[in-house]
């Protein structure tokens, strides 16, 4: 049967029934079915569960299809690598915020110049908004020290921003960002927490140097 | 007045049908171990190309497989 694989963890942790789990060495393979994990969401899915098990997960990235013995060869080219991301992010998650701005009331389309010049102005003020949430975001984390990652989409009007945190200090650093949202204006937006997820956008491998093809 | 506050788990962003939080989970698909690598192509010792390559640990037949 053809098994997707889902991630890396370390050989003796215990697994969901409808995962696999294939020993390499100090490492092992989870993977799931096809049937049950074509599509990305469905590999997402499993992983959530596998990390509400309390297992320290690489994830795979979702979208990337990877079979069973894909993540075996993988595991045996980049063993030292992923052990040490396992190590490191273990007992840790991402709390996932999403600031979304108000939203912008389109007006009648007009002409020529006058339609650049608004467009423009649009695109300018779009930006600034964003610059503005993105403070905003920093401001309601700035005492907590943690790593993480900002993504800004002017064209959505939304921040994202990746925290990687203690499993047993989420519930804390929860309530802290809800407490400090208090001090936001309305104008602000829509302030979205979702987590805990695997710590999916602080799972990179480094990238190896350059190899060099001469023709 | 506050800024709005919505908290979700995991699973609830998941069967969600707010736009904002599908675009999230969207989001994260990508995010993840991807193993990278890059090449230079050069001709004549001169570096023409830098690819930047998302490495598929798979043979083409497997993919061909996948596709179908």
């Amino acid at each position: 049967m053809k098994r997707f694989a889902i991630g890396w963890c370390l050989a003796d942790c215990p697994c969901p029934e409808d995962v696999h789990k294939t020993d390499v060495g100090p490492l092992a393979i989870l993977s799931v079915s096809e049937c049950q994990a074509s599509a990305p969401r469905q590999r997402l899915h499993h992983q959530v569960s596998c990390f509400d098990l309390g297992m320290d997960l690489l994830p795979i990235a979702p979208r990337a299809v990877l079979t069973e013995q894909d993540a075996v060869e993988g595991a045996a080219a980049h063993a030292p690598h992923i052990m040490e991301h396992i190590e490191r992010l273990a007992g840790l998650g991402q709390l996932t915020l999403l600031l979304s701005g108000p939203e912008i009331v389109a007006e009648r389309p007009a002409r020529g110049n006058s339609w650049l010049r608004r467009r423009q102005a649009e695109r300018h003020e779009a930006e600034e908004t964003v610059q503005k949430m993105q403070r905003a975001v920093l401001r309601l984390i700035s005492n907590s020290g943690l790593p993480l990652r900002i993504l800004h989409n002017p064209k959505r009007g939304t921040v994202q921003c990746h925290l990687l945190v203690q499993r047993t200090e989420a519930a804390r650093i929860r309530a802290g960002i809800a407490a400090e949202a208090q001090t936001l204006p309305a104008e602000t937006g829509l302030l979205q927490v979702t987590g805990l997820w695997p710590p999916y956008a602080f799972s990179q491998l480094q990238e190896p140097q350059a190899d060099r093809a001469v023709a | 007045m506050a800024v709005e506050m919505q908290m979700a788990s995991p699973s609830e962003a998941l069967a969600t049908t707010d736009g904002r939080l599908v675009d999230l989970v969207d989001g994260l698909l990508d995010h993840g171990v991807v193993l990278r690598g890059g090449l230079w192509l050069t001709v004549a010792d001169v570096e023409l190309v830098f690819l930047g390559l998302d490495l598929v640990l798979s043979s083409p037949q497997k993919m061909r497989e996948l596709k179908t």
